[in-house]
């Protein structure tokens, strides 16, 4: 052990002056391309669901029921649907929709995972044997269909859907979770920590969540798109958040009903949402090279 | 081993079986509990075709009846009880919407569709996948490698109801039309309406197997004992094909199981798009007419079928690769 510190210690000396954290970060970054064309579509991204408003040349229930279902012009770029509403504007505000999903589902299901996972890694035993079976429930079970039938009872909200995805959507974060507190847990700092005399509490805000902040950052980039992916899919069987909020599923699905006398209506927004499903992928690829996870997907 | 197989399947089962109780009393409760029930449909189905009075008094005994007949007036753990005590010898009662219909029957008729779908759509991905994912493996950081990888980006990025309106615009419509998009009115469906779909459903696991399948080729490549052989003098063929090959290729069943998952979960989304009258399509269409019993069933029916997958691939991986011993 010694020796192992002392050599460490030798080879400190011998670097050249510390690069600084971002900086290892962003070269671990940029090395990859395709995270570099991820984190410049995931900028806009973020940038058309704040400033929606501004952006949409159109309020997205603005409705022109002189000028339904009309082709792309220069008035209306990417034409107009059944009640003549813009479908540019409505694809900007369902960009903020679909921010609100993407990001409300996973920060909900990682605070439900989190809670679980740290309280089944922490505290082992028969607490651990009985959440664990439970993650494996909720594994073992198709998180999709649970999550259609929990959206039917919620009701077809923003909110409700976030919540719906949320509830069957948490025992991946669990799993991962569980499994970095049990790593750390017998780590020499954390024990001097509890020897010490440190709470359960303080050991796992102030050592064990810092630590795994890496892998809960990649998982959260993947948890975007996926729970981008679940609302649409609600939407295409019916249960999704309800026209004339607009969300990438109920425009995706508005363009399966009407692709045969409209397919413009099925391509920009199916175009459009693909595209960024791949920069959130990219983005999280990149992610897993900073932090070095070769995390699940 | 013999013995220790039998445990593992048993308590493997027994796990399932938990599984689907919970799934059971979820799902139950849940939709128990949703606003508006079926005969809340009927009745708005009833006050948009005829004129009567919603509020009448024969309403009120004809959902008496109702919820006498199907057991609805009884507690929800009763109602839940009962359920799972007939479900156990595959009897699910009546459907709300076709009352002399029993539902196990609308399964036996619509389950083999499903199946077609899903089974022809994980050979196609299997024929396709392992190759794609072999080549660009053996032809690691070259313009193959590139292709395939991209394309499997995509394609395991991108969900199954994207996929089926591209190929449905593509050759069904604005750009070619020499496919059907769908409707299947005949017990079982002729070639050409079955392409569509099965591609459909079949370009995510395409994709997700091609990526898994490099990864491991390459891996395996890197070993030292490639290098061994080699080094020996064997020509090149021979370590691809004795040494490589079938260490990267056992994996690969594992990953096959959530490919079932994805499409079976997938099979809602491609049925209601094509038309196809199978379980999914009924997951769906019960939904809509809040017609409970049928809901659960099929999402019991496709939930067994996820978790017999992945039982199912970790039964043939420990056959495939004795060093992997079964654990429950």
């Amino acid at each position: 052990m010694a020796v192992n510190q002392l050599s460490q210690s030798q080879t400190q000396d011998e670097l050249p002056a510390a690069e600084s954290l971002l900086k290892v970060f962003w070269r671990r970054y940029s090395r990859n391309t395709m995270a570099l064309v991820g984190l410049v579509l995931v900028i806009i991204f973020v940038i058309l669901a704040i400033f929606a408003p501004l952006i949409a040349p159109y309020h997205y229930n603005d409705q022109n029921l002189a000028a339904t279902w009309q082709l792309p012009s220069s008035e209306h770029w990417f034409g107009t649907d059944d009640v003549g509403r813009d479908q540019l504007s409505r694809i900007i505000y369902a960009v903020r929709t679909a921010a609100i999903v993407g990001l409300g589902t996973s920060i909900l299901s990682l605070i439900i995972g989190a809670a679980i996972g740290s309280v089944s890694g922490m505290r082992g035993g028969l607490v651990d044997t009985f959440l664990m079976r439970l993650v494996e429930i909720f594994n073992s079970f198709p998180s999709t269909l649970l999550a259609i039938i929990l959206a039917t009872t919620l009701g077809q909200k923003v909110t409700t859907i976030v919540i719906a995805l949320a509830i069957t959507n948490w025992a991946g974060y669990a799993r991962l979770i569980r499994g970095q507190v049990l790593s750390l847990k017998n780590q020499e700092y954390v024990q001097a920590a509890r020897t010490l005399g440190a709470s359960e509490w303080h050991i796992i805000t102030k050592y064990v969540l810092p630590n795994i902040l890496g892998p809960i950052a990649v998982a959260l980039s993947f948890g975007i798109p996926y729970a981008m992916v679940a609302e649409a899919g609600l939407s295409v069987i019916g249960v999704g958040i309800r026209p004339p909020e607009p969300s990438w599923g109920n425009l995706i699905n508005l363009g399966i009903n009407k692709m045969r006398g409209f397919p413009h209506l099925a391509v920009w927004p199916t175009l459009l949402f693909s595209i960024t499903l791949l920069a959130f992928t990219w983005f999280g690829d990149g992610l897993q090279e900073i932090f070095n996870t070769k995390g699940e997907r | 081993m013999r013995v220790n197989f039998i445990f593992f399947l048993l308590k493997r089962l027994a796990m399932m079986a938990v599984s689907l109780v919970v799934i059971i009393a979820i799902s139950y409760t849940l939709l128990a509990k949703a606003p508006g029930n079926f005969m809340d449909v009927q009745r708005a189905v009833a006050a948009m075709t005829t004129l009567s009075n919603s509020n009448s008094e024969t309403f009120k005994l004809q959902k008496a009846l109702f919820d006498e007949r199907y057991g609805l007036d009884k507690p929800l753990y009763m109602q839940i009880w009962t359920y799972t005590k007939n479900a156990v010898t595959f009897d699910f009662g009546p459907s709300f919407q076709s009352p002399s219909i029993l539902i196990q029957d609308m399964v036996r008729e619509r389950l083999p569709r499903t199946l077609l779908i899903v089974f022809l759509g994980i050979g196609l991905a299997l024929i396709v996948g392992i190759p794609l994912g072999v080549i660009a493996g053996f032809r690691r950081n070259t313009w193959v490698d590139y292709i395939v990888t991209g394309f499997s980006m995509v394609g395991q990025v991108v969900p199954v109801y994207v996929l089926a309106i591209v190929l449905i615009l593509v050759f069904s419509g604005q750009v070619w039309k020499v496919l059907p998009n769908g409707g299947w009115d005949t017990p079982f469906p002729t070639i050409k309406q079955l392409i569509l779909p099965v591609l459909t459903l079949a370009l995510g696991p395409i994709a997700g197997i091609a990526r898994f399948t490099r990864n491991q080729v390459a891996e395996t490549m890197s070993q030292e004992f490639i290098r061994t052989a080699r080094s020996k003098g064997i020509s090149e063929r021979l370590v691809i094909m004795r040494h490589a090959l079938r260490n990267s290729l056992i994996p690969v069943v594992t990953t096959t199981a959530p490919q079932i998952a994805y499409a079976l979960v997938g099979s809602v989304w491609i049925e209601n798009i094509f038309r196809i009258p199978g379980i999914g399509q009924l997951f769906a269409t019960a939904l809509g007419a809040r017609d409970y019993p049928l809901v659960i069933t099929s999402t019991v029916i496709l939930a067994l079928g996820v978790m017999l997958a992945n039982l199912l691939a970790d039964i043939l991986y420990s056959i495939l690769d004795p060093r992997i011993k079964l654990e429950a």
